[in-house]
């Protein structure tokens, strides 16, 4: 059934109209299908490729020292 | 199913919904009426850092040094949490990925493993901490512990259950008011006012003491405010709501609405513990989170400690929520499959599964007697802490990236922003983490 009172563009969301209508609300980026598609991979500059190996570096270091501090505090109860 | 020749499923059927409530109340200029449709995931990934390790925390920032440098402190670091969370909304809302997503698709499969193998196992021991946090709060009201635990676990089955993303987020928000307790907790303490206004203008009296106890602090209050985690989450949950680049101003106010509010509560908790600095209470006798409640009721009343212990089971109860989601949006994307509130059980298995039996295993290990729980809580933060600033860098790329982002990509200013963060966050992370390895060398040899 149809209510007169309701605007053309809100109507679907009060009366169940095809899955059409309610579509569009999305835009067509945003669908699983497109969201699913792989983005390529990022062509990095000289100085970017050697500041993520810092930080590769940097990142594995610390996980090291956290490591050995936990592993050190669990022998220490033990 | 297809509809003018794009293939649809029934999670964008179930997003449709809610983007057509957003597109009428637009439509209609009912600027309310957005803003409740479209707050959430800044709000939610705000208060649920504000989680029962991190509450625990600045209480014991107050017990240690009271009302002073750490209270602008704590809104200093909220601020610095908007500058990366609005990164992450921003970046959700135009690429319609998650984080975990783009940085494998970006930036190769070793960032991408890392990043999702780090955040799995940081977010699977903070939920140890947070189900230890609902049982302490619990514990104040005579809860036994399993009774506690399982409630914990029942409510990330009972806010999943009903294959809709807008169901899920409405029960986690309708539990991330009550994070405010901290704040009335506080203010029922009575704080100076010539002292809180003294803090906020000269950030005085300046912490005295111990080094070590002084970066664990700094570390603790900056990791309970910028973590992993939280860019994962609201990113993904941007995706997961649906939120477009048009979004984005009410995507800021979220954000922004959701640092302010856990800013107080997290300075309710320090000003809560503050009492406990005047009476001269050890703080090494709180640390373990079980003397906070029992020491408030002596010093400050049944009430507070009340409060407080509210504040800890809601605290926790909330992160078990959001971080529960953290880990399955992310393990779902470093896998490709479906991953997000808006499909039913049957169609996203792994999903639900890491939802529910990550917090499952979790009590498990809660329950076990003699578990060495505060250790790993705290070398789980501290990791978290030290691999943030990776966290931040890939971040900061993705969203400078105008491949991606278009007109959305960063500018010179958000990037000035964002570095002064990063650079925070990996000076006091890797101090702290050089400090106590020292330490433990020193004490080990």
């Amino acid at each position: 059934m149809r209510e007169p009172g309701l605007p053309e563009h809100v109507r679907h969301i009060y009366e169940g109209e095809p899955d059409e209508d309610l579509i569009e609300a999305l835009e067509p980026d945003q669908l699983v299908d497109a969201m699913e598609s792989k983005l390529p991979c990022r062509l990095l500059g000289r100085w970017t490729r050697t500041g993520l190996w810092a930080l590769r570096v940097f990142v594995l270091t610390m996980t090291g020292l956290v490591v050995y501090t936990f592993v050190a505090s669990l022998g220490a109860r033990g | 199913m297809r509809v003018r020749g794009e293939v649809l499923t029934g999670e964008d059927l179930q997003r449709s919904h809610d983007r057509a409530r957003v597109v009428d109340a637009r439509h209609r200029r009912r600027r309310l009426a957005l803003w409740w449709l479209l707050i959430g995931p800044g709000v939610l990934a705000m208060l649920g850092e504000n989680d029962g390790p991190s509450m625990l925390s600045y209480a014991a920032t107050g017990a240690t040094y009271g009302i002073g440098f750490f209270l602008p402190f704590i809104v200093l670091t909220f601020l610095a949490a908007y500058v990366v969370q609005e990164m992450a909304m921003r970046v959700g809302a135009v690429t319609h990925r998650g984080y975990g997503e783009l940085v494998f698709q970006r930036f190769g499969r070793f960032w991408g493993w890392l990043s999702a193998g780090d955040l799995v196992v940081t977010n699977f021991v903070t939920l140890i901490t947070e189900l230890i946090a609902v049982r302490v709060g619990a514990a104040y009201f005579g809860v036994p512990p399993l009774v506690a635990v399982g409630a914990g676990v029942a409510l990330v089955v009972f806010s999943v259950a009903g294959g809709r993303y807008w169901r899920w987020e409405r029960v986690a928000l309708s539990l991330a008011g009550l994070n405010l307790v901290f704040l009335v907790a506080g203010v029922m303490t009575h704080p100076d006012p010539a002292a809180l206004a003294g803090a906020f203008a000269t950030w005085k009296p300046l912490p005295g003491g111990s080094l070590q106890t002084f970066l664990l602090l700094l570390a603790s209050d900056i990791g309970a405010t910028v973590t992993p985690w939280m860019i994962f989450f609201q990113q993904s949950a941007v995706v997961d709501k649906g939120m477009t680049p048009r979004d984005i101003p009410e995507g800021r106010l979220d954000t922004l609405a959701g640092a302010l509010l856990a800013a107080l509560a997290g300075c309710g908790a320090l000003l809560a513990a503050a009492v406990l600095f005047e009476h001269h209470v050890d703080p090494a006798q709180l640390q373990a989170g079980t003397g906070f409640a029992q020491a408030l009721q002596r010093w400050a009343g049944a009430p507070v400690a009340a409060l407080f212990s509210i504040g800890l089971i809601e605290a926790g109860a909330l992160a078990l929520l959001t971080i529960s989601a953290s880990t399955a949006y992310a393990v779902g994307e470093a896998v490709s499959g479906a991953h997000s509130f808006n499909r039913r059980i049957g169609e996203a298995p792994l999903f639900y599964a890491l939802n529910v039996g990550t917090a499952a295993l979790a009590a498990a290990i809660v329950l076990i007697p003699g578990a060495p729980l505060l250790s790993i809580a705290l070398n789980a933060n501290l990791l978290a802490i030290v691999l943030m600033p990776a966290a931040l860098v890939f971040l900061i790329l993705l969203a400078s990236d105008r491949e991606i982002m278009g007109t959305q990509a960063n500018r010179s200013s958000t990037n000035l922003w964002a570095a002064g963060v990063t650079g925070l966050v990996a000076f006091a992370g890797s101090a702290y983490a050089v400090v106590a390895f020292l330490a433990t060398v020193g004490g080990t040899r």
